[in-house]
């Protein structure tokens, strides 16, 4: 597994300010961060070998350099249940992100986990002209954009402003089980929190990431889709 | 902050030895003024320099900052902007300790006043006099009586030694908030304008008074910072010993910031100085009467040990609406124990009370003043409680009766009058002189209550 610094310095030698969604898991993983297995595929044929590897049902997403909103581009296909599904998709993604991006280089897809559902969560980080690098939690998925429902803390955190992190959003409640549904392990979610801290105080050539969705389940929580955007 | 700054921090707030450049004796200077100012403030080696005075009311004056005799600790540069350099200069030559330049028409006016600005910092700092300012106010110093502010020196604010120290970006706020707060019954230990931060900056001032064992409070206005990692470091440090309560300025955002990530897109930067403020344990005000108020109550009362209130009253309507305002500001208006209410009932008549929370005295507090303060002490006995508001009748005897009880019980209490100060100054003169924490709105007295109570859990860890 290669370290973030090695594959921060792939990205610098290739002149890309924004990771892959590839790599910007594998660099959580090399974190000790969680997150749903993924494998690149170059063709549709490797698309369906790999996805029997990873299992059914799965999802197949657009990897390509130059498209980060991947959704918007058609990339992004998920619940696929056997070969011929993925076979459609893939070809369905080519199409759609060729045409809304003609000049993009497209490595190909890739396949991942389509893992079970849990509350989703985001974990973020920026940087903050006066403060430096600044950690965000809050309700993920597309609620970020629609509630901002989210808390800051300054790094370094302490695990105390990692807790409080997570207990000042509004929706706090929901952390807690809602309506019979189980509690989240929220120390899981500090611990991504107190992951994220470390690696960006030490490591200031990152300027933004989020980890968005976290699947926040009642044992552990893992990052389903990750964004990481290199400074100057 | 590196221990050589410190010491020079250190040498500049105790001051023993200061030359007030252009000094005077001419009627309506703030030259005069300041002479006068810190004559009488107990400044015991005042050197004006004047070249062309031999003595400025019955100080002998010196040309030059050369000429003094003695080693400066510190020299006020009361002079126009085009002197400054010039000045600094000298003062390094001469080993001042440091140099309060008042003077504006620096970074203020554009690119060139900015590099002369930066070029009398770098000098300064790396000469060995560290400045404070351009464009600021200097000091109100009570404990070597340097004070150079205009509004508290014409308004003849007592200069006595105190606990609340400042350390403000603008001077003309500070200055006003030193007389305010001085009308209700605060004493100072430092306070500091910061001006346009050529050297010396906020959160270097903030440290000084941070490490100052006399300073046990500090108040802040600020609006932007120098060192945004060392500002946060600092104030939390000095979170964990003493309260700061800030009131930052220019926090409407300026539009949203482009940026590639969800996160970049919320991290404003109004979002993040609150943010930052929680979470370092800043008491984060809004308004120049949040600033007096909570002052007053920081400086008062000691910390509750949670956020439960009894609010004693003479007034039954006005009793249940401020517990409406207690729960709406996070404090709990709990029932007090058995044991509390049996002694309450002892002590009130039977009829026209209430022993539960709001405890009513009704109108036999008119009759019987001291009954105030039986309630109060019973009360503040209580485990249930950790703070006490008063909602007390404008009569002077009650409130006598008020203050001595609430400089009797370790718990704090806060008193709201129930009268307004144009109809009753000389009520809350009375309170102020007796340092009791007085407001005539109850709701904002359950505000700084809150805040106390906000603050307390922040420094027991929650």
């Amino acid at each position: 597994m290669a370290s973030a610094k090695e594959i921060i310095e792939k990205a610098r030698k290739e002149a890309r300010a924004v990771l892959t969604e590839m790599e910007s898991k594998e660099l959580l993983r090399s974190l000790g961060i969680s997150t749903t297995q993924m494998k690149l595929a170059a063709s549709k044929e490797q698309a369906i070998t790999v996805s029997k590897q990873i299992g059914y049902p799965c999802v197949l997403k657009v990897s390509s350099p130059d498209i980060t909103h991947k959704s918007d581009a058609g990339g992004v296909k998920v619940g696929l249940a056997d070969d011929a599904a993925v076979a459609q998709a893939y070809d369905d993604i080519m199409a759609s992100c060729k045409a809304k991006f003609p000049a993009a280089f497209i490595e190909g897809v890739t396949v991942q986990e389509m893992a079970r559902p849990g509350l989703e969560v985001i974990v973020g980080m920026a940087t903050d002209p006066q403060f430096g690098p600044v950690l965000m939690f809050g309700l993920g998925g597309v609620w970020v954009e629609v509630l901002k429902d989210v808390s800051f803390k300054i790094a370094p955190l302490t695990k105390g402003d990692a807790a409080k992190a997570v207990r000042e959003i509004k929706a706090a409640r929901l952390l807690d089980g809602f309506r019979g549904s189980e509690p989240v392990d929220t120390s899981a979610l500090e611990d991504i929190l107190m992951r994220v801290s470390d690696f960006v105080v030490k490591t200031p050539q990152v300027k933004e990431m989020d980890l968005n969705p976290i699947f926040a389940y009642p044992k552990g929580a893992v990052a389903v889709d990750a964004r990481v955007i290199l400074g100057e | 902050m590196s221990t050589e700054t410190i010491q020079q921090l250190k040498r500049i707030f105790n001051a023993e030895s200061v030359a007030l450049v252009g000094a005077t004796d001419k009627e309506g200077s703030f030259g005069r003024l300041f002479v006068e100012g810190m004559r009488d403030a107990g400044c015991k080696k005042l050197y004006p320099i004047n070249p062309k005075r031999e003595e400025v009311l019955g100080i002998k004056c010196y040309p030059s900052i050369s000429a003094v005799p003695e080693k400066l600790d510190l020299a006020i540069l009361l002079t126009p902007p085009e002197a400054v350099l010039g000045l600094v200069k000298e003062c390094v030559e001469n080993k001042v300790g440091g140099a309060v330049v008042f003077a504006s028409g620096f970074g203020e006016l554009g690119p060139e006043g900015k590099e002369l600005e930066k070029e009398i910092g770098r000098i300064g700092r790396e000469g060995g006099t560290r400045i404070i300012g351009p464009n600021c106010l200097g000091f109100f110093n009570p404990r070597n009586g340097v004070v150079t502010y205009p509004q508290v020196l014409m308004k003849g604010v007592p200069t006595e030694m105190g606990t609340v120290g400042g350390v403000s970006q603008s001077g003309s706020f500070v200055d006003y908030l030193v007389w305010f707060l001085s009308t209700k019954g605060v004493r100072f230990s430092s306070v500091v304008s910061c001006g346009n931060e050529a050297d010396l900056a906020a959160e270097d001032y903030l440290e000084f008074l941070g490490q100052d064992d006399q300073t046990k409070t500090i108040v802040s206005y600020m609006e932007g910072v120098k060192n945004g990692r060392r500002f946060f470091e600092v104030a939390r440090e000095v979170s964990k010993n003493k309260p700061i309560i800030l009131w930052k300025g220019g926090m409407s955002e300026q539009g949203a910031r482009a940026a590639a990530s969800h996160t970049g897109a919320l991290a404003g930067s109004s979002a993040i100085w609150e943010a930052m403020f929680k979470q370092v344990g800043i008491v984060n005000v809004k308004s120049v009467q949040d600033v007096v108020e909570c002052a007053v109550a920081f400086d008062y009362l000691p910390l509750p040990k949670g956020n439960r209130i009894a609010i004693i009253t003479g007034q039954g309507g006005t009793g249940v609406g401020t517990a409406d305002n207690c729960y709406a500001m996070g404090l709990e208006v709990p029932r007090p124990t058995e044991r509390t209410i049996a002694r309450l009932r002892e002590v009130l008549p039977p009829i026209g009370t209430a022993v539960g929370n709001p405890i009513d005295t009704g109108v036999a507090s008119l009759l019987d003043p001291g009954l105030y303060q039986k309630a109060i002490e019973i009360v503040a006995d209580d485990e249930n409680i950790d703070m006490i508001l008063v909602i007390s009748t404008p009569v002077p005897v009650c409130l006598e009766n008020v203050a001595i009880a609430a400089k009797s019980i370790k718990k704090p209490l806060a008193v709201s009058v129930f009268a307004l100060p144009e109809s009753e100054p000389q009520l809350y003169a009375d309170l102020a002189a007796k340092r009791v924490a007085a407001y005539s709105d109850p709701r904002r007295a359950v505000y700084v209550l809150s805040r106390l109570a906000e603050y307390a859990a922040f420094r027991r860890g929650r």
